[in-house]
Formats: C-alpha cells, sequence, structure tokens
C-alpha cells in the first residue's frame, strides 16, 4: 500500500517577507500543491494524507476552496483518496472550511472532524486522525487516539495502523501548541504516524516510524527543510510491516543567507563573483549587507542588478556598532583636516550617543557615499 | 620629507628615466615632455601598493610602446635619514629600504603608514587635489565665488568632485522631495506622504475588513445560537400544537363519530325503504304470477281477440254485401228473363228489314262494297241476342257460386265465435266485459308494480323500465346488499374511531379555558420563533452577503506591511539623510571654522608681499566667503572688483596654506604643473619669490613648466 503525506500548504498565506513577490509565490504554492496531485496519479497511491493546515485560515477564500475541491477530485478522478485532519491555522470551528457541504459531495474525500479510528477497507488501513478546534492548545492532540490504536490491533494483524497527527513534537518540552510526546508516538503501537505543523521535512520516530513532510513550499523565511513530500510504501509482509519513506522534492525554491561585509569586499567584481554563487531563478537570497561602504559600492545598483536573477532577494543594511566605532579604516577613510574626516568624527560621535539607532550608521554611510563618490 | 631622485620605468612615456631633485627644481619640458606624468609616478610611487589590481591606474600608466608594467623606485629624505622606496608593480614588490643599514620594509600597509606618517598626507587624491597646483586649474578660478567653490571642495577632502556644499544642497533638496506633502498638503506629494497616505488608506480598510469579519464570526454564533435556540422553541411549539391538535383530533373524532351514526341511521332508513319496495314489488310480482290472466295471456289474448272480432267484423261485412248483391242479382235475373225475347225480335226484324232495304238500294247502285257491309251488319244484327242468352246463363252461375260463399262466411263466422267462445273459456270468464274486468285489474297491478320500479330506479338512481323489471330488482338487491355492507363499515369505522382516536386522545381533552390558555402559549411561542428566525435571517445574510475571508484580510496586510516597511525604509532613509545633511553642515562649519582662522594666517603672511601690497589681508567665514582687504581703500572690498590675476594669487595661497595645515607641519613636497601661465611677468616674479620664501621655511618645490623665461635648474 503506497501513500503520500504533506501538510501545512498555507494556502492563503501573507508572505510579506517576500515583499513584492509574495503573489507570485502564493501562485507557486498552487502549483506546487498541482504537482503534488500529480505525483499522487503518477505513483498510483491509495490515498494522500493532508495532515493539516491546507489552509492558513478557517475561513479562506471560495477561490482557494474550489482550488483544493478540485484538486481533491482530480484525485478522486484517479481513484486516490484525500484524507483529511484540520490544523492549528484551518482548525475545525463554527462555519470554518472543513464544516462546509463541498467536501461531503465525493465519496474519496475524507475530511476528519471526529478523532475518531476510521477503517478504509480497500487498503486494510486504519486511519486515526487528530482534530484540532482551537488555534493553541496544550493538550497532546494524539491524546485520546492511541487507545484506539490497541483497541483495533490485534495479533497477525492484516491491517495497517496509521495516525494523521497535527502537532509539535515536544522535543525538548518546550513546545506549547499541541505538543506530541516522543512516548506518544512510541507507545502508540501504529505502524506509521504522519505528523504536520513543522514546516521541514523530518524523521522523528526511533522504534515507531513517525515523520514530518514539511511544507510544499518555503512559508516562512530560512525554512530550509521545507519543498518536500513524503512517499510512503508500506507492505504486510507475514504480519511484518516493512515501511519504506522516500522524500520528494516539491518545490525547487531554496532560501540561503549571503552576509557582504563591505570592509572585505572591496569591489564590485569580487562582490558580484560571491553572489553569482547564490543565483538562480527560485533562489531567494537573505543578504546581509554590513561594514563601512568605504569603496562607495552602490548597494542599490547592485540590488537592482541581481534582483532579476534571483526569485527574491531580502536586503538587510547593517552596519555593527563595533564595526563603526573600533575601525581603523574609517578613522582613515578621510584626511583630517578635511570636513569628511570631521564628517566621520562627528558621526562616530552620534552613533556611540545612539549606538542602538540604525538610522546614524545609514547617516554615516549616506555620508561617506556622497563624500566619496566620483 | 625631501625626495631626492626617482627613477621611472615603464610609465606611460618614460621607459628608463631618472631625475634627481633639489629643494626648488624648476623642471623644463615642452609640451608633452612628460611633466604631469613626472608628478603622478612620484604620487604613485608614494601611494600606491604595487599589488594593486586597480585596471584604472594600469590603463593610465600604460607604457607607450612596451607592455611591461612600471616599476618607481624613489630615493628620498626623512629626519636625515635615507630610504629607497620601490614599487615593481610587475612583481607587485613593495619595499622600503633605509638606506644606511638596509633594513627593508615590505609590508604595503606598513610602508604605506609610514610614508603618510612623514607626508602628513594619508590620502594619495587628497595629495593630487592640494599637493599639486597646476596652471590649467588656476585659469578656472576666474571669480572669486570659484575660489569658494574650489576650496570648499578641498577642505571637503572627500572625493576629488566632493563639494560639501553641494552634497548638503542636493541633501535638502533630497529630503523636501522627500517630505514634500508632509507638513502640509501639495499636489506632488513626495513618497513619504504618499506611503503615509497609502498606509492610512490600508490601515482604514483592514479595519474596515476586520470589522466586517469579526461581524462575520459573531453573525455565524448567533446564526449558531439563534439555531439552538430556535430548535428548543421548536420543539416546545410541537408539544404545544399536538397537544392543541389532539384536542381538535378528538373533538374531530366525536364529531365524526356523530356523523357516523347521523349516516348509519340514513343508511337503516334506505335499507328499510328499499327493503319494503323490494318486497312489495315481490308481492305484486308473485300476485300477478298467480292469477291465470297473466301478463303474457293476457297480451296474446288481447291479440288474437281483437284479431278474431275485426275478423267477425269483416266476414259480417262480406256476408252482408254478398247477401245484397245475391238478392239484387236474383231480381235483376228474373226481370231480365220476361223482357230479353220480345226485344231482340223487333230488333232482328226491323233490321232484317232495313237491310234488305239497303241491300236492294247496293244491288241497284251497284254499290257492292257497300252490300257487303250491310250484309255484315245484319250479322251482327242477327246474332246479338245469341250473346245476350250466353250472359244470363253466367249470371246463374255467379248467384250459385256467391251462395257458396256465404254460405262458407257464415261457417267462418260460426268458427270464429267459437273460438272467441273457447279463449273465454280458457280464461275462465263467460262474458267479454268479465275479459277487460280482469284486464283493468291486471294493468293497475302492472301499474302498481312500475310505480314501484320508478321508486326503485329512483333510489338506485337507474333508468331501468317495466320491460324488464328482474334488471332493477338485481340491482335493488345489490343496493340493499351495498347499503348493509356501508351500514357494517360506518360501524366499524365508528367502533375504530372509538377505539383508536377517542381513547386516544381522550387524554387531551382539553376544556375551553384550558384551550385558551394552551392558544395563548401557542402564539406566544409563535412569537418568539420568529424574533428568533428575524434574528437568524439577519445574522444569516450577513454571513451571505459578506464576502470577507479571513484571506482578504491577509492580503491586505502583507499589503499594509509591505508599505509600512517601506515607509519604515524611506522613513528611515530621510532620518538618515536629515541626520548625513545636519552632521556635514555641522563638519563643514567645524572645518571652516577651524581651518578659515588658520588659512587666513597663512595668506595674510604672503597677501601683501604677493599683490604687491595692494590688499593685506583676508577674511574667511564659516562657508568659506572670502573677502579681501584693500589697502588702498582702507575697507573690505567687495570681491568683484578683484582682478582675475589677484584671485589667482588668492587662490594659490589659499591652497598652500590649506595643504600645510593639512600635513600638519610635516611639509611634503609641493607640486607645481605650469602654474603661472596666466600670470602677467611682475605676478610671476612675484609667485617665484613665494616658492623661494616657501623653500626657506622647509618646502621642497617641484615646479614643471614648459615657460622658458623661468629660470630652470633642469630639464626633462
Amino acid at each position: 500500500m503506497k501513500f503520500l503525506q504533506t501538510s501545512d500548504i498555507h494556502l492563503g498565506a501573507k508572505f510579506s517577507w517576500l515583499g513584492e513577490l509574495s503573489e507570485k509565490h502564493r501562485q507557486d504554492l498552487k502549483a506546487s500543491f498541482e504537482k503534488l496531485v500529480e505525483l499522487a496519479i503518477e505513483k498510483k497511491v491509495a490515498f494522500v494524507a493532508f495532515c493539516g493546515d491546507i489552509f492558513d485560515s478557517p475561513y479562506p477564500s471560495e477561490l482557494n476552496i474550489n482550488f483544493v475541491r478540485d484538486q481533491f477530485y482530480k484525485l478522486s478522478d484517479n481513484n486516490i483518496k484525500s484524507l483529511v485532519i484540520c490544523g492549528n491555522h484551518d482548525r475545525l470551528e463554527e462555519g470554518s472550511v472543513w464544516t462546509k457541504d463541498v467536501w461531503a459531495s465525493d465519496k474519496n474525500i475524507f475530511v476528519f472532524t471526529e478523532p475518531r479510528a476510521k477503517f478504509l477497507s480497500d487498503t486494510k488501513t486504519w486511519i486515526y486522525p487528530t482534530v484540532i478546534a482551537n488555534q493553541k492548545s496544550k493538550i497532546s492532540p494524539l491524546s485520546n487516539l492511541i487507545s484506539q490504536v490497541s483497541e483495533n490491533k490485534i495479533e497477525q494483524d492484516p491491517n495497517f495502523h496509521i495516525i494523521l497527527a497535527h502537532g509539535s513534537l515536544n522535543l525538548f518540552g518546550i513546545s506549547d501548541n499541541f505538543p506530541i510526546s516522543q512516548e506518544d508516538i512510541e507507545t502508540s503501537k501504529a505502524d506509521f504516524v504522519a505528523l504536520g505543523d513543522w514546516h521541514s521535512t523530518l524523521n522523528v520516530g526511533t522504534q515507531i516510524k513517525a515523520y514530518y513532510s514539511g511544507s510544499l513550499e518555503l512559508i516562512d523565511s530560512s525554512q530550509k527543510g521545507s519543498g518536500n513530500v513524503l512517499y510512503i510504501n508500506i507492505e504486510n509482509d507475514n504480519y511484518e510491516k516493512k515501511i519504506v519513506v522516500e522524500q520528494i522534492k516539491i518545490s525547487n525554491k531554496t532560501f540561503q543567507n549571503l552576509t557582504i561585509d563591505l570592509e572585505i569586499f572591496d569591489n564590485v567584481d569580487n562582490l558580484n563573483k560571491e553572489i553569482s554563487k547564490f543565483a538562480g531563478p527560485n533562489n531567494i537570497l537573505n543578504l546581509k549587507v554590513i561594514g563601512i561602504n568605504k569603496n562607495n559600492i552602490n548597494i542599490e545598483e547592485l540590488y537592482e542588478f541581481w534582483k532579476s536573477k534571483f526569485f527574491y532577494i531580502n536586503l538587510i543594511e547593517k552596519i555593527d556598532q563595533n564595526q563603526v566605532l573600533n575601525s581603523e579604516e574609517i578613522e582613515n577613510l578621510f584626511e583630517e583636516g578635511t570636513t569628511s574626516a570631521e564628517f566621520v568624527k562627528l558621526m562616530k560621535k552620534k552613533i556611540q550617543e545612539n549606538p542602538q539607532d540604525e538610522t546614524y550608521y545609514k547617516a554615516l554611510n549616506i555620508g561617506i557615499n556622497l563624500l566619496k563618490s566620483k | 620629507m625631501k625626495l631626492l631622485s626617482i627613477k621611472i620605468q615603464n610609465f606611460r612615456k618614460f621607459e628608463n628615466f631618472e631625475i634627481s631633485f633639489d629643494e626648488l627644481n624648476i623642471i623644463f619640458g615642452n609640451n608633452e615632455a612628460g611633466k604631469s606624468t613626472l608628478i603622478d609616478a612620484i604620487i604613485s610611487a608614494l601611494f600606491l601598493d604595487a599589488s594593486t589590481n586597480s585596471r584604472l591606474f594600469f590603463e593610465n600608466s600604460k607604457h607607450w610602446t612596451n607592455n611591461l608594467k612600471p616599476i618607481l623606485k624613489l630615493n628620498f629624505i626623512e629626519q636625515e635619514v635615507e630610504y629607497e622606496l620601490t614599487r615593481d608593480f610587475n612583481l607587485k614588490l613593495n619595499q622600503l629600504k633605509r638606506l644606511k643599514d638596509n633594513k627593508v620594509e615590505s609590508s604595503s600597509d606598513l610602508i604605506k603608514k609610514q610614508i603618510t606618517t612623514w607626508l602628513g598626507i594619508v590620502h594619495e587624491d587628497i595629495f593630487k587635489m592640494i599637493g599639486v597646483l597646476s596652471g590649467h586649474e588656476m585659469a578656472e578660478i576666474e571669480d572669486i565665488k570659484k575660489i569658494t567653490d574650489a576650496l570648499q571642495k578641498i577642505i571637503t577632502g572627500g572625493s576629488e568632485t566632493a563639494n560639501v556644499s553641494k552634497i548638503i544642497n542636493n541633501l535638502s533638496k533630497e529630503i523636501s522631495d522627500m517630505s514634500l506633502g508632509i507638513a502640509r498638503a501639495s499636489n506632488n506629494p513626495g513618497i513619504l506622504r504618499q506611503l503615509q497616505d497609502k498606509i492610512g488608506r490600508l490601515n482604514n480598510e483592514l479595519i474596515s475588513k476586520r470589522t466586517q469579519f469579526s461581524n462575520y464570526l459573531q453573525s455565524l454564533k448567533i446564526k449558531d445560537n439563534s439555531s439552538i435556540q430556535l430548535v428548543e422553541i421548536k420543539k416546545k411549539i410541537e408539544n404545544c400544537e399536538e397537544i392543541i391538535k389532539n384536542n381538535e383530533l378528538l373533538e374531530k373524532a366525536q364529531e365524526s363519530i356523530f356523523e357516523i351514526k347521523n349516516k348509519i341511521e340514513q343508511v337503516q332508513k334506505d335499507i328499510l325503504e328499499t327493503s319494503n319496495l323490494q318486497a312489495q314489488y315481490l308481492e305484486l310480482e308473485r300476485s300477478i304470477k298467480e292469477s291465470e290472466f297473466n301478463y303474457e295471456n293476457y297480451n296474446v289474448m288481447s291479440s288474437k281477440l281483437s284479431n278474431l272480432k275485426e275478423n267477425i267484423a269483416k266476414i259480417e261485412i262480406d256476408k252482408t254485401e254478398l247477401e245484397r248483391r245475391l238478392e239484387s242479382k236474383r231480381i235483376y235475373i228474373s226481370e231480365n228473363k220476361k223482357f230479353k225475347s220480345k226485344e231482340t225480335n223487333v230488333v232482328l226484324i226491323t233490321g232484317l228489314v232495313f237491310t234488305i232495304i239497303i241491300s236492294i238500294i247496293f244491288i241497284l247502285l251497284k254499290w257492292w262494297p257497300l252490300l257487303i257491309g250491310s250484309a255484315i251488319a245484319f250479322l251482327i244484327l242477327y246474332l246479338y241476342p245469341k250473346f245476350t242468352k250466353t250472359n244470363y246463363e253466367t249470371d246463374e252461375k255467379l248467384i250459385e257460386k256467391m251462395e257458396d260463399n256465404l254460405s262458407d262466411l257464415k261457417d267462418k263466422l260460426i268458427d270464429l265465435k267459437q273460438e272467441v267462445k273457447n279463449i273465454f273459456n280458457q280464461v275462465g270468464i263467460k262474458e267479454e266485459n268479465e275479459f277487460y274486468e280482469k284486464k283493468v285489474a291486471i294493468e293497475s297491478k302492472f301499474e302498481n308494480l312500475n310505480q314501484i320500479v320508478k321508486y326503485i330506479n329512483v333510489k338506485l338512481n337507474t333508468n331501468n323500465n317495466f320491460v324488464n323489471p328482474q334488471f332493477s330488482l338485481n340491482d335493488l338487491e345489490n343496493y340493499i346488499n351495498q347499503k348493509r355492507n356501508e351500514q357494517d363499515q360506518l360501524l366499524l369505522k365508528k367502533r375504530e374511531i372509538e377505539l383508536a382516536e377517542v381513547n386516544k386522545y381522550s387524554k387531551y381533552k382539553l376544556n375551553s379555558p384550558e384551550l385558551a390558555t394552551k392558544q395563548q402559549e401557542l402564539d406566544q411561542l409563535y412569537e418568539e420563533k420568529s424574533s428568533l428566525e428575524e434574528q437568524q435571517i439577519a445574522a444569516r445574510t450577513r454571513v451571505g452577503d459578506s464576502d470577507i475571508d479571513e484571506e482578504k484580510i491577509k492580503l491586505l496586510e502583507e499589503q499594509y506591511d509591505l508599505a509600512r516597511s517601506q515607509y519604515a525604509k524611506y522613513n528611515l532613509n530621510l532620518k538618515a539623510l536629515t541626520i548625513a545633511k545636519e552632521t556635514l553642515e555641522q563638519a563643514q562649519i567645524n572645518t571652516a571654522k577651524s581651518s578659515s582662522i588658520a588659512l587666513k594666517i597663512e595668506v595674510d603672511k604672503y597677501l601683501s608681499e604677493i599683490t604687491n601690497r595692494e590688499y593685506s589681508q583676508i577674511s574667511i567665514n564659516d562657508k568659506l566667503e572670502i573677502q579681501v582687504y584693500s589697502n588702498k581703500k582702507q575697507d573690505w572690498i567687495s570681491p568683484e572688483v578683484l582682478s582675475t590675476g589677484t584671485i589667482s594669487q588668492v587662490y594659490m595661497l589659499l591652497k598652500i596654506a590649506y595643504f600645510q595645515l593639512l600635513s600638519n607641519g610635516q611639509k611634503p613636497p609641493l607640486f607645481f604643473d605650469d602654474p603661472f601661465i596666466t600670470f602677467d611677468s611682475a605676478r610671476k616674479t612675484k609667485a617665484f619669490d613665494l616658492l623661494k620664501n616657501l623653500v626657506e621655511t622647509g618646502s621642497q618645490i617641484i615646479l614643471l613648466t614648459c615657460d622658458p623665461t623661468l629660470p630652470n635648474t633642469k630639464q626633462l
């Protein structure tokens, strides 16, 4: 029996961190969803387990609801079931998306609104779904499912037992929202625990197979492990369950950090060489520019040049106070006795007085740029 | 620092060139002899790291013919110690060698540190900008404003083009452009105001959408709550309605029973009536059947009798007629017997006479044909009596026949009358009257029967007639059976209602006041229900009408975030620009303040001498605006009146003064690149004197010129 596991698609999420590219990213998110559906059809899986947060809100737009419905229909047309549990974002509450009639229209769509085990006879699979009705909770969503697994499990069991859960693995006892403990997983007796909530792909089980599939696309910046779907093959070999989990890349977006110290990169050629290592139409670059721009490199121009060669560049200009205050370079930028040198001296003083205010660093850079400009 | 010599290899026009320096060097060279190249080579040797990759430098320093990179070797004395500075751009080698002990320093950074300390000038560009005075530059200084500009540029000490006042002006413009429309409305607001407006707009929209959304959620809750309440109220209504309805049903059942009872009575009456009719009918039928004179006999006999009577009548008439004819015939015959014999004889004789006469005439006249004719006529006449005798015989026979007929008729009549008598005998009557009496009696019975059939027909609503009464009778039987069934069913129904409904609903029996209370209770519940429904409809309408979803809010938030971050960026930029501008202004004032006095002192030293005592001192304000004190006018004069020559002189003095000011008394070598081209000979002399003065105060002068009138010491 084969199935796909995904979660945290977050349709309709805002991507403020992507600036003007947010809309494009939203479109890409849908494209990834479609890719997932294509993959499911190609792999001829029995079902796709959606482990929560398909939508970013319990009240998404009709447009997105219809989109998801159409994807489910497409799966259904290929006789693939859609097993849906809600997440803390698209939680089950009065009038929310999963209470709508639209999901009841197809026999292959299963939206679990009660934490009760369901048996899928055609695949001989027991599904144990978690149900999330609140945005936050300190109760383990698995709490009343584990006993159900024990009840349904028999000796020489020909059936598969799969838990679909949305919650945060309480690895260090710090998870405060829908905490799932490692112990819960290990004592669950399930054959597989499909988890959602974390946005990066992660194997979290030891004895029991338990995986976070992670989100299909980057939802927040710096989620390096996202963009995958899990392809799970589970076989009954003489009542011994053999499970193979394969991680399949869906999104080709990458997120990278690059810090450019203008003190080190003293000319544009070197700088371009460095940035080009990260370039790519699907790459998101968090470009942090630090240091005094003593070589008068036009950052705006640089940004404009590279903008089109990335999916998105998030440019952060930051000068470290220590860099300013302890740098000899800055002392020697201008000839002592000139207005320029006086300017730097005055700015240094102001920065010392307002060390936390980045305006002064920026002012210093502006001044230096203007005084150095040719 | 005093330069001793420089050896230049592969630097522009110099492939291998060497020159040594004194304190005052007037180096003559024609155009293109390499005057500027020499200055550039010296400055490059002093400042440039041989490991540089600067394309600009290599482009500029490229040897005219070979492709080798420059090698510069500069010898100089610093604090009476001789050094050799080598910059080999091929080997990327920097080397500072102290010649007395051959101690070598090859760290580019350390060499730079050392050299700049000895020069008192750290930056190559500053050195080039201030330490080199060129004739071209002097030629550009045409008025006092240009001095200020140039001085500002120099004192700014940034790049070659940086002029702090211009920078400040540009910054002011940028700041004002950005903040246009913030303090007061503008038709063409700056980016910040635009963003402020956008943020305001988005914020309002966001507030409105959030309110809408929270109303939506509220409505969802109301919808939900009212649904629950509605379910309860509906239940209560159902209870109340049930009681009232059951009470009604009970009443209805009682009514039904009453109605059924009536119906049963009706049916029973009906049955009685129809049974009576049936009995009467049967009785009549029986009595009709029992009488001999039954309906069929009556009919047969009646028609037979009438036929017989008709025949008798007819025969009587025939008999009478026959008798009359017989009588008349007899009379006729008896009379004719006497008369006929006499008559025949007269006719025969008359005829014979007449015929003989005629025949004689005709014979006489010989009219033969006529004679024949008369003979025939006579014959006829003769034969006639013979015929009449025959007729008479026929009549005789006829009478005989008639008498026979009459006798037949009489027999027939007797037979018929016997037949009638037989019929009467059959029916048991003797007289015809009796027959008619019986007939009337039976007809009356039939009349009655017909009447009963009519009643039955009315009852059955059918059209059967007397001809086939059996049919009606069957119908009647059916009808009665049907009615009996009906009666049974009604009784059953009555029993059923009594059992099922009356017993069932008897517990809901309400008396009038109880019913009124219940009705009131129900009305109140209806009111509550409709109010709740209204509430629910309103909520549902709000929910349905609401095209809001949380995504819209998120998208709006995103736009809002974006606008805010843009605003924050621009605002930070504006603040930074403002700080930069203010700081630059401050720096300008500070440097002007600190340098203007020193500059004034330095310039004043030589101004009187160089201007032939025409002007004795200058003043420099914070903005580096310059005024000159005229000895002649005993006053500060408007700068416009100064001649170009004087302006050039003032500029030269200011530049030299500032160079010395910057170098902190280190007295680095001063370069002059054909500086006096704009000077007349008097001014040239004065300027030359100034240079000598500078040498006396410890400065090294390297002046390159193509002017042969200057007392040159060296040649390129």
